[in-house]
């Protein structure tokens, strides 16, 4: 049993995916979200942080099991086997048991609206559809054939395609907005159910999508209206979920990370081809099987640095001798990489896997984390023509700078500090 | 008449109507079952000589078995035969043990095919897919236009009310064409049971195990069986609760996730 006993009481809580405490005070300031702004001032909100790495799948694994990356086994929305097959870990990945299971276990009337990393859904009694990254809305991604048939009928969807805004940016503002409203509308249909939830949480995967493909042109006053457009309605939704469960229901609001204005991708495994420390035997579009013998390291996104050990990897050459003095000679390196027309730093922090993961999978974690400096997102494409270079994306992940806002009922939430605590603390409350 | 007949009729009327209504049509032939019955449903459909090409798409990993097979048909139907392959593609070595699965179908198979229909300028495909085979398929129509990046809006199709078909679309667009699409798994293997049809090796059973779908050789999965013969693939799909694909479903997924975190910038 991984949660606290206490006395049980009800939470209806939403993920926004992305949502920035920064952000989150600006639209306040500026009137956009004035249901926020009631929430808020009658409750308590304040910055938490992420979790390392700084991902989705990660940040909602670490919310769903209350643990850290090194306990559920999942670092990355791609991992790799020591064969260097490339991997997407799902929600039968993880190994820690989640609040669902023991919502389901305790008998609890509970729903769960698009949270990543719940795909296969698991069977429980819970009316559960998973997010990110289900394929599609099919019978794998709900735990039952009712739930299907009735988010079916709300002509629900999972996600936008992500591919949609490099294409065709005006499509991506109709598809973000069709997504979005039918999640909301599904949400509340649930919320006005008669029977109570003892726990409801829906994950807004909409926030995030918005800021990787929209943040920069909003933060230069370009487009402003189609961001706050979404944002009020955002609001008006809140709103709506107040006036359904009333001024007294226990509300909760997170994010699971921050974001930030992306200025440069910077490509992690072109900086190691360029120092000697990664060769590819073949073409490297063809994957991380293109990587030749006696390469000694090798990046995943984001900023996850893996020494290739001998005895660990399949073409590990790093002796164990070898291993501290190369991992020390990386992280001085790193530390010193700028970009070469602002002169800016690249990474904030350099940190050893021990400062970080610790748990049952931490020899699976990446022996070098790096988090960057605002502005340059850490990216692993293999065969990157230039350690700089630029993609459809303007927003970029920060570790600092998530949200959380819980009412006044709500204050043993209140306490989590990052999103792994926000979950363990919201399961503690329900349990 | 019986359900089988009522089936070859109504392909049958598809697959005529498509010959008329289109000036250049070619058919997707994989050698697997669905696709021989309906190169056989041709033959029938214009009384034992096909009057367009079929159309082999060659990703160079294919079974020995289908290579054999192919050349076997071809020779006894008397097939005009176009092999569609992305030889730059395969020079350079692309392969789905070489790197992404998605990137493998795309140059060979997806690339393959749009170099071949650029090349001799088909209006209109068959293919041979069945509603029951993936949810996805469900959606599709006899008649389902394809814009020049091989699109699909599944929102956006005619309706196909009361065997109405609309069979034209702007110059922008081919057709593909699905006369086999009310078919299902069970009925493509009594079909082949009442036609006597000829049938890749690979779907019997050798070793315990069997080939439920054809594809390419390291991205298909044989499922546990003893049926070494079309009356024992029967009996054993009465009572199958294995899906069909079951084999390369994961590989299928696996690639459009993959899509999706490439486009999000997490590859």
């Amino acid at each position: 049993m991984i949660f606290g006993f206490g006395k049980p009481k009800r939470l209806i809580g939403i993920g926004l995916d992305g949502f920035p405490y920064s952000l989150a005070e600006k639209l306040m300031y500026e009137g956009i979200m004035p249901n926020l702004h009631k929430l808020a001032e009658r409750g308590e909100m304040k910055r938490i942080t992420s979790v390392y790495p700084t991902v989705s799948g990660v940040a909602w694994s670490a919310f769903q099991t209350g643990r850290n990356p090194a306990e559920f086994g999942v670092f990355g929305f791609v991992d790799l086997r020591p064969d260097f097959e490339l991997y997407i870990p799902n929600h039968d990945d993880l190994t820690c048991e989640t609040i669902w299971q023991h919502l389901d276990n305790a008998g609890k009337h509970f729903a769960s609206l698009g949270v990543p990393m719940t795909y296969p859904a698991p069977k429980v009694s819970g009316f559960m559809v998973s997010g990110f990254l289900a394929p599609q809305l099919d019978e794998r991604a709900v735990s039952s054939q009712g739930v299907l048939d009735q988010l079916q009928g709300m002509k629900y969807e999972i996600d936008i395609d992500p591919s949609t805004p490099a294409q065709d940016p005006e499509r991506f503002k109709e598809d973000l907005k069709r997504v979005s409203e039918a999640r909301q509308r599904a949400a509340l249909s649930l919320l006005g159910q008669e029977q109570e939830w003892d726990f409801f949480f829906l994950h807004v995967m909409d926030t995030d999508r918005l800021h990787h493909f929209a943040w920069h042109e909003a933060a230069a006053g370009r487009d402003l209206a189609f961001f706050w457009d979404f944002y009020k309605k955002l609001d008006d939704f809140l709103g709506k979920v107040v006036s359904t469960l009333g001024d007294e229901a226990n509300l909760m609001l997170c994010s699971d990370h921050g974001f930030c204005t992306l200025k440069w991708e910077v490509q992690l495994n072109r900086w190691l081809k360029n120092q000697g420390y990664l060769e590819y035997e073949n073409a490297p579009q063809m994957g991380y099987k293109a990587i030749k013998e006696g390469s000694r390291a090798v990046s995943l996104v984001p900023g996850r640095i893996y020494i290739l050990r001998e005895g660990q990897w399949d073409k590990g050459v790093v002796t164990d001798k070898e291993y501290e003095p190369l991992r020390k000679e990386l992280m001085d390196k790193l530390r010193t990489v700028t970009h070469p027309e602002t002169g800016d730093v690249v990474c904030k922090q350099v940190m050893k896997k021990e400062e970080l993961f610790e748990g049952p999978h931490a020899d699976a974690a990446p022996d070098i984390l790096v988090d960057p400096c605002d502005g340059y997102d850490l990216k692993a494409k293999l065969g990157a023509g230039h350690l700089f270079e630029k993609g459809p994306r303007t927003g970029m992940h920060t570790y600092e700078n998530a949200m959380l806002l819980v009412g006044r009922n709500l204050s043993g939430i209140a306490a989590a500090g990052n999103i792994a605590e926000v979950g363990r603390l919201a399961a503690k409350h329900v349990l | 008449m019986d359900h089988l007949s009522e089936l070859e009729n109504r392909s049958i009327y598809i697959i005529r109507e498509s010959y008329h209504q289109f000036g250049r049509l070619g058919m997707l032939w994989s050698v697997g079952k669905d696709s021989t019955t309906l190169v056989w449903l041709c033959r029938k459909a214009f009384f034992g000589r096909i009057p367009f090409p079929v159309i082999y798409i060659d990703t160079g990993r294919h079974f020995p078995e289908m290579y054999a097979f192919r050349d076997e048909c071809v020779e006894r139907w008397g097939l005009d035969l176009i092999v569609a392959r992305n030889d730059e593609a395969l020079a350079r070595g692309v392969g789905p043990d070489t790197g992404e699965k998605l990137t493998c179908c795309t140059l060979l198979k997806t690339q393959a095919l749009k170099d071949c229909i650029a090349v001799h300028g088909f209006d209109a495909l068959l293919l041979g897919i069945r509603r029951d085979e993936h949810g996805i398929r469900a959606k599709e129509r006899y008649f389902s236009p394809r814009d020049r990046q091989f699109q699909w809006d599944y929102e956006n199709q005619p309706p196909e009310l009361w065997d109405q078909y609309t069979s034209q679309a702007d110059d922008e667009f081919h057709i593909r064409v699905h006369p086999l699409l009310h078919w299902r798994e069970v009925d493509i293997w009594r079909y082949i049971q009442r036609e006597e049809l000829p049938i890749n090796p690979l779907y019997f059973a050798r070793d315990g195990r069997r080939y439920r779908s054809l594809g390419c050789m390291p991205c298909c999965e044989p499922v546990v069986s003893d049926a070494s013969s079309v009356e024992e693939i029967l009996e054993e799909l009465r009572t199958s609760k294995i899906a069909e694909r079951a084999g390369r479903a994961q590989d299928k997924e696996d690639a459009y996730t993959m899509q999706k975190l490439r486009a999000l910038g997490y590859m």
